[in-house]
């Protein structure tokens, strides 16, 4: 067989999840199909419309027998993003559009359909709300489906997976993300895409090596095509030569054996060799996360997030839909215990909420606690559900963004009226849930002290207390690198939380980024910290760490970093001195 | 060919959210009960009022003001009853039923 000539292009993406793994490419690139263009006679003008009209009503059947082939699934939660598709599909713009189209031009069907929607599309892109500038993703989605049913390959790109490839495609859609599992795919590269895109989450449950964010991935990469897809350093290496496959293969040996070396510590204590016994929890978005807490050896969930309750739906949530997924939760977590976090965002993400004015900087505005005390039915009905899930396992409910007591006192008031309403109606509860507050607003750090005499526990929620710490918001790219986890402010208030916690005898975790990075594991042992909640791939190495490092090291190296005076020489110490002890790993 | 009337009106989008789909799919539902044609928008780019996603694409925040052209039959019933839905911020309920009661 021919060899195409090696290109050896390495792209970096965001690494969503670990491993190294060689393959040929499988390319799915559903944006553009070539449109064809050719005029039709007068006569045959009504054929032409009729044969649009067969290609839309394939594309309302095909999308149905996804829908309901997702009924159930993992990727259940997803259904709305096809409602909105069904949406594009019965629209007069598109469906009566495409027809004048035809009519008026006398021309083919596939033409006359991309004309319209590019015409659709050029308008969202001057809309400036995100929401609806995002719908233009589905008017382009669903129109490649009807231009392929339109060239008779009504079959859907992805049915050409075959196992043993790599899939390369722009983005993944969560119906996408859902038959990977079935196909045997090896790994995942990407054009776009976060650390939390369903196409990661979905690759990190499978454990599969995953580059996100790729931006131009699409483009370099044909069919057949040798890949390298380095989800641990976020990296895609393009028709590499014989030695950069071979360092890869070996990369990838290694990664394996890292791999395994790690599942024997699944069922192992997060233990230092002086006796210093912790806790690691994960981090969780979806109720079908759980089976991560088994694989990774979780002892719990430290945060629930449960906005998935509420966005993109048209209608909020009963307090049934809300108890059903926290049991399911609580149930599969076993015996383990589970932190659910309540709603954490701005009201301009809820559809159904009057509430829906824009904040100028939503960071600062209203969200999290503050939009739920604005809103305190819905927190009621929340609290109520979780409560209830109580009865199940050991629950306890985390509240974001609480900034003072005055704040923390009326949500304290509000979990007591739910647990009034709950005795009214006598349903099922349990009283005594842990209540506390998210420690992520500086000011709530500064009276932590004040704070822990009236909480059962504490989460710090690294991501945004630096954010507010440093003024320095993580996706603004001109003040990004400003964003130092390892500041010395930070340090300090880290230290003085979790000091003021153990002094009220509250136990403290910490969920943010900054409690999963294997290098932080034994800087925040010695700061104090006993609990860390992580992303569940996470979990193992940094027990690792901390089984083989000791308190006393921890403590020493704690606090020679709190009399360095700027985040380089903080940063740089720890990666030395990581590097030194750890030479295997880092 | 369309006969009747004509009418053309500014109407105003007050509720908080701008013409977000909840609000796009009641204007939807109102226009849609009418024989005459509907478009909104703006000097140079007007939509079918009865397309959710034209209405959409229009990205009409709170406070734009926005052209509606009515023309038909029933021109001067469906401008009434378009202009009371912008007016109340879109919080008419439901029609109470479907085309015939127009």
């Amino acid at each position: 067989m021919r060899r195409p000539t090696p290109f050896n292009i390495e792209l970096s993406g965001i690494g969503a999840s670990r491993g190294v793994i060689r393959a040929e490419a499988l390319v799915i690139d559903r944006r553009r199909p070539e449109v064809p263009r050719y005029c039709v006679m007068a006569e045959a003008v009504e054929d032409e419309v009729a044969r649009f009209e067969r290609a839309l009503e394939a594309s309302i059947e095909q999308l149905k027998t996804i829908t309901d082939s997702l009924a159930g699934t993992a990727a259940s939660q997803h259904l709305y993003v096809l409602e909105a598709h069904q949406m594009v599909l019965t629209d007069p713009m598109v469906t009566t559009g495409t027809k004048e189209e035809i009519r008026a031009e006398q021309i083919n069907a596939e033409w006359a359909l991309a004309t319209v929607l590019d015409r659709l599309l050029s308008l969202f892109e001057q809309v400036e709300d995100d929401y609806l500038r995002e719908r233009a993703a589905d008017v382009d989605f669903i129109g490649q489906r009807v231009l392929r049913n339109l060239a008779g390959q009504t079959a859907d790109p992805v049915s050409r997976l075959r196992a043993g490839t790599i899939l390369v495609a722009h983005d993944l859609s969560p119906a996408d993300a859902a038959q990977l599992a079935r196909a045997g795919v090896l790994g995942i590269a990407t054009d776009l895409g976060g650390r939390t895109s369903h196409s990661a989450i979905m690759a990190r449950s499978l454990g599969l090596p995953a580059v996100v964010g790729l931006k131009r991935i699409t483009e370099l990469v044909r069919d057949g095509d040798v890949v390298i897809v380095d989800g641990t350093r976020g990296v895609v290496e393009v028709r590499p030569d014989e030695g950069r496959i071979a360092d890869a293969d070996a990369r990838a040996a290694m990664e394996q054996q890292r791999r395994l070396a790690l599942a024997e510590l699944c069922d192992l204590p997060a233990e230092t060799r002086d006796g210093a016994r912790v806790r690691l929890l994960a981090n969780l978005d979806l109720p079908i996360e759980v089976e991560q807490l088994q694989k990774n050896g979780a002892e719990g969930v430290g945060l629930f997030r449960t906005e998935f309750l509420f966005v993109d739906r048209e209608h909020a949530p009963t307090e049934d839909e809300h108890y059903l997924e926290y049991r399911k939760l609580v149930d599969r977590a076993g015996e383990r215990p589970v932190t659910l976090r309540t709603y954490d965002l701005g009201g301009d993400k809820l559809l159904w909420s009057s509430e829906g004015h824009r904040d100028p900087n939503p960071a600062l505005g209203v969200r999290g606690i503050r939009f739920a005390l604005r809103n305190p039915e819905l927190l009621i009905l929340q609290f109520k559900a979780m409560y209830r899930a109580g009865r199940h396992g050991e629950v306890r409910i985390l509240v974001p963004m609480v900034s003072g007591l005055k704040e923390w006192r009326r949500v304290k008031a509000l979990a007591k009226e739910a647990r009034a309403r709950l005795e009214m109606e006598n349903v099922p509860y349990h009283p005594e849930v842990a209540l506390g507050p998210m420690i992520e607003v500086p000011s709530a750090a500064m009276i932590a002290d004040q704070l822990a005499g009236e909480s059962d526990f504490f989460s710090i929620g690294t991501n945004d207390l630096i954010q507010y710490l440093l003024a320095v918001d993580r996706d603004n790219e001109h003040v990004a690198e400003l964003y130092e986890s390892l500041h010395p402010a930070v340090l300090r208030v880290v230290r003085q939380v979790i000091d003021a916690a153990r002094t009220a005898a509250v136990p403290v975790t910490m969920c943010g980024e900054m409690a999963g990075d294997p290098l932080n594991a034994l800087v925040l042992l010695g700061l104090g910290l006993e609990e860390f909640s992580m992303t569940p791939a996470a979990i193992p190495w940094v027990k690792k760490i901390l089984r083989e490092g000791r308190l006393v090291e921890a403590r020493q190296l704690a606090s020679h970093l709190l009399e360095l005076a700027t985040a380089e020489e903080v940063a740089e110490h720890v990666r030395d001195w990581m590097a030194q002890r750890y030479p295997d790993l880092f | 060919m369309v006969s009747g009337r004509a009418i053309s009106v500014m109407v105003r989008v007050v509720n908080d959210k701008g013409l977000h789909l909840k609000p796009a799919q009641a204007v939807v539902n109102v226009a849609s009960r009418f024989e005459s044609s509907v478009l909104l928008g703006r000097d140079d780019q007007m939509v079918d009022a009865k397309s959710t996603l034209g209405l959409l694409a229009l990205g009409a925040a709170t406070g734009t003001e926005l052209l509606l052209r009515v023309e038909g039959e029933d021109a001067e019933a469906a401008a009434e009853a378009l202009v009371r839905l912008f007016a109340s911020g879109f919080e008419e309920t439901a029609p109470p039923a479907g085309k015939d009661l127009a």
